[in-house]
C-alpha cells in the first residue's frame, strides 16, 4: 500500500479529466442534433422564441455558451433547466439521484450475493449447474420491461401485495429493485461461475481436495476468493449503470429517478439538465471504477491498488 | 436533507395519502400559467390559478370566477369585467384589479416568452371604478371575439402573483402564491404535484377534497395499472392497445367522447411539386378516412374538415376533400401530364411524409402510404424522426408533407383557422391567401353570431379547397375515470374542474 495516496490522487485527477472531457463532448453533441428546447408542436412566434433564447443565454455564441456551461460545471450550478423552466438543474438532480441510488443500491445488494453465491455453488456442485445456467440464460434473455409486467401481474394484481407503480414508501421500491436485480444477478452468476470453475480446476484446489479438505472449507478458502476477482472487476461499470437508474424500469414503475431524466433531457433538448445528468453519470462511473479497483486489490494482492 | 427525506420515505414514514389521486399524464414542466403549453400544465394550472372566468365543467359555458359579471358590446370587441371585491391570494393578501393588469402586461411583454402572447396582441385594458365602487376591467380587443369570455377561462389569461411575475429563470417562489381553488403543497419532478384546498379562494366552500395529488406518469400502461389497482381515480388517456378491452370490460369508467381537436397533414405549398393545388387535392381525395380510423383502432373519428363540427350551432361543411379516388386519379393524371411535358415526372416519386416517431404516428404513416399507393400508385417515402427534430424541420419549412395535430384552446373555430393566416407562426405550409385572411378579418368584425359563423365556414371551405392542410381524424377524449368520482364530466376540451370533484 506504499504510495497509495499519491496514486489515488492521480486516479481522482483522471476521473476529473474524464468528467471535463465528457462534459465538452456532450455539450457539442447536444448542440449538433437538430431541434432546440423551444421546438414544440405548438408554434412559438419568432419574437417569443428570441426572447426565450435570450433569457436562457442561447442567443450567445457557442463558445460563450460553452464557457458558461463550464463555469456551471466548476461551481456545481448547472443553471435552470430549459424544460422545467422554474427549477434549477441542481434541484432536479438532488431529487432524482437519491431515488436511483436507493433502488439501484437495493438491486446491487440483492444481485451480487445472489449471483456470486449461485455461481460458486453451481461450479462446486455439477447437478446444480444445468438448471442455474438455464435460469440465468432466461433472465438475461427476458427484457426487463417484460419482467416488470410479469411482476406487476403477479405481485400487484395477483397477490395484491405491492403497488404496481409510483413512489411513496418501501413497498414501492421492491418490484423495481427486483427487476433491476435479477438480470444483473444472472450476469454476476455467469462471471462468478466462470471464475469459480477456473479456480475449482486449478492445481492448488485439486491438491487441497486430494489432501481431504472438506468441500465447504475448500469453497470458502480456495474457490470463493478467486471467483470474486472477475466479479469485482464487473462490479464497477455495473454499479454505475444500476445506481444511475434505468429508463425502462423507471418508466414502467413511474419512479422519479435519474434514468428518466438522463434520456428525457436529451429528447427535450434540455441542454443544462442533460449536461448535469451526464456529469453525474460520468463521475459516478469513474468513482465506481476506482472503488472496484480497490476491491480488486484487496481480493487479489497481485493486483496493485489503483494501478 | 433530500436524502434524509427519501430515507424516511423508504423506511415507512411516507407522507399521508392525498384525498384524491389522479394521473396528470407527463410532467408539468412549469407552474407558471403564462408559460404553460402542454395539457398536463394546463390541468395543473386549472387547480392552482384563477382567471376572470372559468368553464362550466360540462357545457364549457364561461362562469364567473375572479370577475363576478361581464358585459360586451354588440361587436364583441369591448368587454367590461366587474371584479370580485373580496378576492384574495392563497397567502390571504388581497387580489386586486392591478394584479390582473400586471399579469396581462407581463403576458404580452416579449421578454416573458409566453407562447400565448398573441392572444392579447393589439388589445388594451384599463381599470376603472364601477357605479357601486367595484373595480371594472375594461378590455378593448383588436377584433371581434364572441368567445373572449371563454378565452378568459383558459390558463394563459390567469392572474399571476407578483413574486411569480418577478421570479428569475430556474427559481420558483417559496411560498408559491396562487389564486385558484387549490394551493401548492409540494412538487417533485417526475413524481407528483400535491395541492391542497386554498382556504382563501372564493371557491373554498365548493372544494370537497382537502388534498389532491396529480401524478406525473408518462407511460399510459403504467397509468392504467395505477387506476386498475385503485391507486389513481382518473387518467387522461387510455393506452391505444387497451381501448377494445376497456370498452368491453369497463364501460362504467371508459366512455370515449369527441374532443375539439384534429389530426391533419400539412403540405408545403412553396415546394416545387406541391405548389400545384391539383396534386395536393389528389393526395387529399385519395384518403379514405373511415378506413384510416378503422385501421388505427382507438376511438378517433374520421374527419375531412379542420374544425371539428362539435360546437352548438356550427354549420356542417361539405368538405371539398371528401374521399373520391376516381377524382383523385384524374387530378394526378393531369399533374403527371404537365410534369412529363417539363421532363419532371420522376419528381412524383420523391414525395416524403415527415412523421414524429410515436407508435400512433408510425402506424398512421404506414396506413397513409398504403392508401396513396393503392389509390394513386404513388410511393411516398416515410421520414420518421423523434419529435423535437420533426418539429424543428416543420418550423423551418424543411418538409413536403408532415403529420400535425391541433387541440382547440377554447371552444371557437378561430382557434383552428387563425393558424393558417399568412405569417401566422402556426401556418408552416407556406400557403398564403388574401381571400382567406379577408374572410377571417370580416368574421372578426361581423355584426352577429350567425354571420360570423357563416364567414368562418366559408374561410374553412376556402382553406380545404386550396388543400395546404389535409384533415384525417378527429380527436377523442379517451380518459378513464372512477365511476364513484362525483362531479366529474367529460367535455370537448377535456377540461376538468378539480374543485367540483368529490368521492
Amino acid at each position: 500500500m506504499n504510495g497509495l495516496l499519491p496514486r489515488l490522487g492521480r486516479r481522482l485527477l483522471v476521473v476529473a479529466a474524464s468528467v471535463l472531457l465528457v462534459h465538452g463532448l456532450a455539450f457539442l453533441a447536444l448542440r449538433a442534433v437538430p431541434g432546440g428546447p423551444f421546438d414544440t408542436a405548438r408554434p412559438l412566434a419568432p419574437e417569443v422564441r428570441a426572447a426565450l433564447e435570450a433569457r436562457y443565454g442561447l442567443d450567445a455564441p457557442l463558445h460563450a455558451q460553452y464557457l458558461s456551461a463550464l463555469r456551471g460545471l466548476l461551481t456545481g450550478d448547472f443553471g435552470p433547466s430549459l424544460h422545467y423552466r422554474d427549477v434549477a438543474v441542481r434541484t432536479i438532480l438532488a431529487d432524482a439521484l437519491p431515488v436511483s441510488l436507493w433502488v439501484g443500491g437495493l438491486a446491487l445488494l440483492l444481485a451480487f450475493p445472489l449471483g456470486a453465491g449461485c455461481g460458486v455453488a453451481a461450479a462446486m456442485r455439477r447437478r446444480l449447474e444445468g438448471p442455474a445456467l438455464g435460469a440465468s440464460a432466461l433472465l438475461l434473455a427476458v427484457p426487463n420491461f417484460v419482467l416488470a409486467g410479469l411482476f406487476v401481474l403477479a405481485f400487484s394484481f395477483g397477490l395484491g401485495w405491492l403497488p404496481p407503480a409510483g413512489w411513496g414508501g418501501a413497498r414501492h421500491v421492491v418490484l423495481p429493485a427486483l427487476c433491476l436485480a435479477l438480470p444483473l444477478a444472472a450476469q454476476v452468476f455467469r462471471v462468478a461461475h466462470e471464475g469459480a470453475r477456473a479456480a475449482h480446476g486449478s492445481p492448488a484446489v485439486r491438491f487441497a481436495r486430494a489432501m481431504g479438505l472438506p468441500p465447504r472449507t475448500l469453497a470458502r478458502r480456495h474457490v470463493l476468493r478467486p471467483a470474486l476477482v472477475p466479479v469485482a472487476a464487473f462490479l464497477a461499470p455495473a454499479s454505475a449503470g444500476v445506481l444511475t437508474g434505468s429508463l425502462v424500469v423507471e418508466r414502467v414503475f413511474a419512479l422519479p429517478g435519474l434514468g428518466t431524466h438522463f434520456v428525457r433531457a436529451a429528447m427535450d433538448r434540455d441542454y443544462t439538465l442533460a449536461l448535469g445528468a451526464t456529469v453525474v453519470y460520468t463521475a459516478l462511473l469513474g468513482l465506481c471504477t476506482l472503488l472496484g479497483d480497490l476491491l480488486l486489490a484487496v481480493l487479489d494482492p497481485r493486483v496493485e491498488a489503483v494501478s | 436533507m433530500r436524502a434524509a427525506s427519501t430515507f424516511l420515505l423508504l423506511v415507512g414514514c411516507a407522507p399521508a395519502a392525498a384525498d384524491l389521486v389522479v394521473v396528470n399524464g407527463g410532467d408539468a414542466a412549469v407552474l407558471d400559467p403564462q408559460l404553460a403549453q402542454t395539457l398536463p400544465e394546463a390541468r395543473l394550472a386549472a387547480a392552482l390559478h384563477a382567471g376572470l372566468t372559468r368553464y362550466h365543467p360540462q357545457s364549457l359555458e364561461p362562469l364567473p370566477d375572479l370577475a363576478v359579471s361581464w358585459t360586451r358590446d354588440a361587436a364583441a370587441r369591448r368587454w367590461s369585467f366587474l371584479l370580485r371585491p373580496d378576492a384574495r391570494w392563497s397567502d390571504g393578501t388581497p387580489l386586486t384589479g392591478a394584479d390582473v393588469v400586471a399579469s396581462w402586461d407581463r403576458l404580452v411583454a416579449p421578454t416573458t416568452g409566453a407562447p400565448y402572447r398573441a392572444w392579447l396582441d393589439g388589445a388594451h385594458w384599463t381599470l376603472r371604478r364601477g357605479d357601486d365602487g367595484g373595480e371594472v376591467l375594461e378590455v378593448v380587443l383588436p377584433d371581434s371575439r364572441p368567445a373572449f369570455a371563454a378565452q378568459c377561462a383558459t390558463w394563459p389569461l390567469a392572474v399571476v402573483h407578483a413574486r411569480l411575475r418577478e421570479a428569475p429563470p430556474g427559481a420558483l417562489p417559496d411560498p408559491f402564491v396562487s389564486s385558484g381553488p387549490f394551493r401548492l403543497v409540494r412538487r417533485r419532478i417526475g413524481d407528483r404535484v400535491r395541492v391542497e384546498r386554498n382556504p382563501h379562494s372564493w371557491r373554498a366552500a365548493e372544494v370537497a377534497v382537502g388534498t389532491l395529488d396529480l401524478l406525473a406518469v408518462s407511460s399510459r400502461f403504467t397509468a392504467l395499472n395505477l387506476f386498475l389497482a385503485g391507486e389513481a381515480a382518473w387518467l387522461p388517456q387510455a393506452p391505444r392497445l387497451a381501448v377494445p378491452a376497456l370498452l368491453e370490460r369497463r364501460p362504467d369508467a371508459f366512455q370515449p367522447t369527441p374532443r375539439f381537436g384534429t389530426y391533419f397533414l400539412r403540405l408545403r405549398c412553396d415546394d416545387p411539386l406541391l405548389r400545384d393545388q391539383r396534386l395536393r387535392m389528389a393526395l387529399a381525395r385519395a384518403l379514405d378516412r373511415d378506413r384510416i380510423a378503422a385501421d388505427l383502432g382507438g376511438t378517433r373519428p374520421p374527419s375531412d374538415v379542420l374544425v371539428p363540427p362539435l360546437l352548438p350551432g356550427a354549420p356542417r361543411l361539405a368538405s371539398p376533400q371528401a374521399f373520391d379516388p376516381a377524382a383523385a386519379r384524374l387530378l394526378l393524371a393531369a399533374v403527371r401530364a404537365d410534369l412529363e411535358r417539363e421532363g419532371r415526372a420522376a419528381e412524383l416519386d420523391r414525395l416524403e411524409l415527415l412523421v414524429p416517431s410515436t407508435d400512433l404516428d408510425r402506424d398512421l404513416a404506414h396506413v397513409l402510404r398504403d392508401q396513396w399507393l393503392r389509390h394513386l400508385g404513388l410511393e411516398v417515402r416515410i421520414v420518421l424522426l423523434e419529435a423535437r427534430s420533426a418539429h424543428a424541420l416543420e418550423r423551418d419549412g424543411e418538409f413536403r408533407i408532415s403529420r400535425s395535430s391541433w387541440i382547440g384552446d377554447y371552444p371557437d373555430p378561430t382557434t383552428f383557422l387563425e393558424l393558417f393566416r399568412t405569417d401566422h407562426p402556426g401556418n408552416r405550409t407556406g400557403w398564403s391567401d388574401v381571400g382567406f385572411d379577408a374572410l377571417l378579418d370580416r368574421a372578426a368584425t361581423a355584426g352577429n353570431a350567425t354571420e360570423r359563423a357563416a364567414l368562418l365556414a366559408e374561410a374553412e371551405a376556402r382553406l380545404l379547397a386550396a388543400a395546404p392542410v389535409v384533415p384525417l381524424l378527429g380527436e377523442a377524449l379517451e380518459d378513464v375515470a372512477d365511476p364513484r368520482l362525483r362531479g366529474f364530466h367529460r367535455n370537448l376540451l377535456g377540461y376538468v374542474d378539480w374543485a367540483s370533484l368529490s368521492w
